[in-house]
């Protein structure tokens, strides 16, 4: 008898062990991060993820604004896509000036940026993020089939995103860290060249253009990218190639341009409401409206899409010293960015878009500290359009009065049809001749109230490319494009002097930074750092 | 206050039981935070079958009450302006009458430091927290093969915690915080934690011929480790939902082990052991296996020693093993994950008032595995007169390979930009000597006084994270700035090497401000400057111990200290900048050692602010006093009474400036002092 116990107990025993072991193959039992075959289950699921990768240009993490930074290390806020577009493509000019004490962050504007700074570190993380979760999408996209014509699209959508981000990457980094969704997760990535980069780049937006998949203009639903979009990337990559390989490439921008200029947009030139002007509301909180105009924006929403970058960072930053914020659709300011004089006189006061704040400014910037050094921006609002109304307002029983929210509605129109007007006038004055070029920059100039000009010289289309488009992150860039960026021009502190100097020309390019080098021997730095 | 009660007794003839009770209330130091908390412990060991089978069950349940201060404010008090009152003066005032920084617009100044004050008084946190620990273990003797046991050991900790926060409406913390915007919040959360484990083993153990003694053993444990918490928040003003938060994971780990123990003549004596560990954390490498052998002579046995009369104890000592090592991270961490959002403010694709909660793809380290470190040592065991002074010495090497550790990752080569890896193999080398000395003892007098010494040398030998030629991998990250790191690790060099620039002084020896040494002669100063310099753990570490007893009366004095430990003073690089001082129109107090640097930016890669961390401790010093009977409860159970005071962290020795040199990691962020404790307690026994 007890014979038996022992030997139901030792086989009751091994099977115990037995299943003991094979407890430790597991999978999350987590409901909010699982494996992709618990996720990727549906059409709605597809939804789901592609708005995942266009969340990558809107906020700084997965928890609101001020949790989980998807980048570690660094701060949420300073982390974000475009807020780090902004340090990179405005402070460097005369556009713009912040006059914060946050370690480095002025070295942008003083042209004197180290291959350590974490500003910088911050935006390439992102851009190469940006990349990662595309590619990500696409191989997972391309293994499920749930709706083949949607699946298509989407893939395409991560595309075109992908490109996005390597265009930000060849345009301010050139040599940069290279991966598909060809390559997988884990693997140090090779540097490709700045000419590679733009040959692949040119492939790709080409190779989206012939797959059809994307929607035209019409088509385009709330915040996703339609093929406008794209073909407006390949005119920026041919309108800037000799700056980026050494050979201009005017001819076949023109002929995307065109391209584009059948395609059914057209400048927003009716107002939407009796308070703003029309150029006004395409920065107004209900700038999804201007359909007409934006080809593609970042969402931005004061109750679901917050974060501290973008147009949030945009508004906030610019509003300071004496203004009212409420007027600004906004709780209060940071108190950051102003313009140099220089770029402040390139307006007329007839122009519709002088919209700076002068009241209690002085236009020299004497100390770049002092927010009331510099003329401040009033271009991007927190304000509809359609009635002069700030949106999640909330009423202040203490101070009894209304006061602004801490997030703003305010998309941030990264490409604008008056951007392809002005492209195609460039164009045609550089030689590549656009049918109806001159007559759109002159349209332009028109919604602004200018007046036209029949044959305007390549300074004429820089000066209307900075009125008509700044804090929009491209005067670093154009100032490249027409040779004012390291020396032949200069502003108020470029190059750490009041007056402004010229700085060496290897200023062009940011470095790699000293980060992703240590962590990536792949990686050459770039000539001059 | 804390009160401790137990009672012990026997119930029948084989089982003794003892049921302990206590009660503790301990307020923090900031105001507002106190924990309550009540005990109750059961232990049962009853044998059966004429002490073949003893049965051990354990309980122990507890229940507190938790409030939590807002830590928030320990930061604040350090940066807010001290020349302000907490309250303002102007009757009626909003904010609950706190002093408030406002902006030039008249608006509250959400980027100014809160009111310290304010900011406990605007938070309630609460939470109820339960537990209970239990194990029951069967030890059987087989009956008729007495050598032979076996082992059954069944164990739970079940932990269930309740809580809510609320950030009050109207608060100057709610206007600065900008999803609340004045209004408030309140946040519900709940965290259950069931961990659970089995382990079985068989012991035979048996003396052969008075001299062969041979224990045998082998068994298996399996744990469980899970855990669920939920979290919902959402603003008071208006009910907008903040957000709708779970968590839940689980671990588990299966162990296999043998040990074979032989020893001839209690002389020679050889140990073996081999286990295989499993976890599920690294499902692509789940199974460590871990072999030890060690060596024994008891030299002092032999028989050429029985006579040599000072010599008490004389043991040499020899050992290689390996062990392993695989808590790091999540539980989940080879595995590609796919978040869904579940927070507004992270949503995409708004339009008009439908929005849809993003999926995102998650970073992971596929190839995880077990850190495993092999440790050869050599030692002996010194006893004279009687043991009255004790002497070991040890001397040892640990190789680790394989080390985890979170580090940054190439750009592009994952989703992510931080990630725990295996990232190398390092070497420990040391010698650590522990001397006890009883310098008394007598009847009324005893004295015993003990030191420990050890140096250890730290060296990473091999980096497979980062490629060979790279520098080397980031770590060390610092508060203040974005994304900034202090420290290197890098082959040839310990583990936290400080990675810093050199500071360049005036001749009155003042830091200039941003001015380093040109340290590889390239004419500008460039991350190629920097260099790896001081180390952050210790060479040397010392401690002692003594205790006096003299009649009724003890005394006891302890303490130790540290050598070759350097410290990055982050709580001076970050508070230092006189920029700051008055930025963004307010006040943020700096630290007492500004005007000594006097750097206008912060300078936080200057090896200014690390500095040579040494320090001489004491620790702890007890006096007491015991009155032996002070009466009779019944007859031969007299009622003692031990009263005793006892002083905990009594002084540091140091030449480092900030709060505390004893800092692991040797970055010092800290802002609240470790606080000196006195006790005074009384123990009664009848």
């Amino acid at each position: 008898m007890k014979k038996i116990q022992y030997i139901l107990g030792v086989l009751a025993l091994s099977a115990a062990v037995s299943s003991c072991v094979g407890d430790l193959n597991v999978t999350p039992i987590d409901p909010n991060a699982n494996t992709v075959d618990k996720v990727l289950t549906d059409k709605a699921s597809l939804d789901r993820y592609i708005s995942g990768v266009y969340l990558g240009f809107a906020t700084s993490g997965y928890y609101g604004p001020n949790g989980g930074a998807s980048i570690s290390g660094l701060d949420g806020g300073a982390s974000q896509y475009i807020r780090g577009l902004y340090h990179l493509q405005e402070l460097t000019t005369d556009e713009s000036v912040c006059g914060w004490n946050d370690q480095t962050i002025k070295n942008f504007h003083y042209m004197n940026w180290t291959t350590d700074d974490t500003f910088i570190y911050a935006f390439y993380s992102r851009i190469l993020m940006q990349v990662a979760s595309a590619n990500e999408f696409i191989r997972e996209v391309k293994k499920v089939d749930f709706d083949a014509a949607l699946q298509k699209r989407y893939i395409d959508e991560a595309r075109a995103m992908r490109a996005i981000a390597y265009y930000h990457a060849i345009d301010c980094f050139g040599n940069v860290p290279f991966a598909t969704d060809e390559d997988i997760v884990g693997v140090n990535p090779p540097q490709i060249s700045r000419t590679d980069l733009f040959a692949w780049l040119e492939g790709e937006l080409k190779g989206i253009i012939e797959n059809g998949a994307l929607p035209e203009r019409s088509a385009v639903e709330a915040g996703h990218i339609g093929m406008g979009a794209v073909k407006f990337l390949l005119a920026k990559l041919y309108l800037n190639a000799k700056v980026y390989t050494g050979t201009d490439r005017f001819a076949d921008c023109a002929a995307v341009l065109k391209d584009l200029m059948d395609d059914g947009y057209s400048l927003h030139t009716t107002p939407n409401g009796s308070t703003f002007s029309a150029y006004q509301d395409l920065f107004c909180a209900d700038n999804d409206r201007c359909t007409d105009e934006i080809i593609f924006a970042v969402q931005q929403d004061g109750l679901y899409t917050q974060s501290y970058g973008a147009t949030n960072y945009i508004i906030f930053a610019s509003t300071g010293g004496q203004m009212d914020a409420f007027s600004m659709g906004i709780s209060s300011g940071w108190g950051g960015l102003r313009t140099t004089p220089e770029f402040y006189h390139k307006f007329s006061a007839s122009d519709a878009r002088n919209l700076f704040y002068t009241a209690t400014q002085q236009e020299d910037i004497e100390d770049i500290g002092e927010f009331s050094h510099g003329v401040a921006f009033m271009k991007f609002r927190n304000v509809n359009s359609v009635d002069g109304d700030v949106p999640n307002k909330a009423w202040n029983e203490e101070d009894a009065k209304w006061a602004g929210p801490s997030f703003v509605n305010t998309d941030f129109p990264m490409m604008r049809y008056a951007d392809v007007l002005l492209m195609a006038a460039e164009c045609q004055v550089r030689g590549a001749a656009v049918p109806g070029a001159i007559d759109g920059f002159n349209a332009v100039r028109a919604r602004a109230g200018l007046a036209a000009i029949a044959n305007p010289s390549l300074q004429d289309i820089l000066d209307e490319r900075g009125r008509e488009l700044y804090q929009e992150c491209w005067r670093r860039s154009d100032l490249i494009r027409f040779g004012q960026f390291t020396s032949g021009y200069n502003w108020q502190w470029k190059g750490e002097t009041k007056d402004g100097r010229d700085v060496d020309s290897y200023r062009e390019l940011f470095p790699i930074p000293d980060s992703d080098r240590l962590a990536n021997s792949n990686l050459a730095q770039n000539p001059g750092y | 206050m804390d009160a401790n009660m137990s009672i012990a007794g026997r119930l029948g003839t084989n089982l003794p039981y003892r049921i302990s009770t206590g009660v503790i209330r301990q307020q923090g130091t900031l105001k507002g935070s106190e924990m309550d908390r009540l005990t109750l412990g059961l232990n049962l060991s009853p044998t059966f079958f004429d002490n073949h089978l003893t049965v051990n069950v354990n309980g122990k349940g507890t229940y507190a009450l938790n409030w939590y201060a807002n830590q928030g404010a320990i930061g604040a008090a350090n940066h807010y302006d001290p020349t302000k009152p907490v309250y303002n003066d102007v009757p009626g005032a909003n904010l609950n009458g706190y002093t408030t920084w406002y902006d030039a617009a008249g608006s509250i100044n959400t980027m100014a430091t809160v009111n310290p004050v304010a900011l406990l008084d605007s938070r309630r946190d609460m939470a109820d927290a339960y537990r209970f620990i239990g194990n029951t273990q069967f030890d059987y003797k087989i009956h008729g093969f007495e050598d032979l046991r076996l082992n059954l050991n069944l164990g739970i900790d079940w932990a269930k915690s309740i809580g809510e926060t609320t950030n009050k409406q109207g608060t100057e913390a709610s206007f600065h915080n900008t999803t609340e915007s004045g209004l408030g919040s309140h946040t519900d959360y709940d965290y259950l934690r069931r961990n659970t484990t089995l382990e079985f083993y068989g012991d035979y153990s048996h003396t052969f011929a008075e001299k062969h003694f041979v224990d045998l053993m082998a068994g298996y444990s399996w744990q469980h480790f899970w855990s669920n918490s939920h979290s919902k928040s959402y603003r008071l003003g208006d009910n907008l939902n903040l957000g709708d938060t779970e968590g839940k994971g689980e671990l588990y780990l299966v162990s296999f082990f043998g040990r074979a123990n032989y020893s001839f003549a209690d002389r020679y004596l050889i140990t073996a052991t081999l286990r295989a560990d499993g976890t599920s954390r690294f499902q692509n490498n789940k199974w460590g296996v871990f072999p030890s052998v060690a060596l024994g002579w008891n030299i002092k046995n032999e028989p050429f020693m029985l006579n040599v009369e000072p010599v008490s104890t004389l043991k040499l000592r020899l050992s290689w093993g390996e062990t392993g090592q695989q808590e790091v991270g999540g539980y989940y961490e080879t595995f590609a994950q796919f978040l869904s959002i579940n927070t507004p403010g992270s949503y995409y694709f708004v339009n008009g008032g439908n929005y849809t909660a993003p999926i995102v793809a998650l970073g992971y380290s596929a190839n995880l595995k077990w850190e495993t470190t092999t440790t050869y040592n050599a030692g002996m065991d010194f006893g004279f007169w009687h043991d009255r002074l004790t002497t070991s010495v040890d001397v040892y090497k640990r190789d680790t390979r394989d080390i985890l550790n979170y580090i940054p990752v190439p750009g592009l080569s994952n989703l992510t930009n931080y990630l725990n890896t295996n990232i190398g193999s390092m070497t420990n080398k040391g010698v650590e000597v522990d001397v006890n000395a009883v310098l008394a003892e007598t009847r009324d007098l005893s004295w015993t006084f003990g030191v420990n010494g050890a140096y250890n040398k730290n060296t990473v030998t091999k980096l497979t994270a980062s490629d060979e030629n790279a520098t080397g991998i980031e770590t060390g990250g610092i508060s203040g700035g974005t994304g900034n790191n202090v420290q290197m690790i890098q082959i040839g060099y310990p583990m936290r090497t400080f990675y810093l620039y050199e500071q360049v002084y005036d001749q009155a020896g003042n830091p200039i401000n941003g001015v380093y040494v040109d340290r590889n002669d390239d004419g500008q100063i460039t991350a190629d400057d920097r260099y790896l310099g001081h180390h952050a753990d210790a060479d040397w570490t010392f401690g002692f111990n003594t205790a006096l007893n003299w009649k009724n009366w003890t005394a006891a004095l302890s303490g130790h200290a540290s050598l070759g430990n350097w410290v990055y003073n982050n709580v001076a690089s970050d508070t230092e900048m006189l920029a700051d001082l008055w930025t963004n129109q307010f006040v943020s107090n700096r630290v007492a050692s500004a005007p000594k640097s006097m750097f206008s930016q912060a300078q936080y890669l200057s090896d200014y602010y690390l500095q040579d961390g040494s320090f001489l401790k004491l620790d702890n010093f007890t006096l007491g006093y015991t009155f032996p009977k002070l009466f009779e409860v019944s007859q031969d159970r007299p009622f003692s009474l031990n009263v005793f005071g006892t002083v905990q962290n009594i002084c540091t020795f140091t030449k480092y400036t900030g709060i505390d040199p004893e800092i692991f990691g040797g970055i010092d962020g800290t802002v609240y002092p470790r606080p000196r404790v006195f006790i005074l307690g009384v123990k009664a026994n009848f």
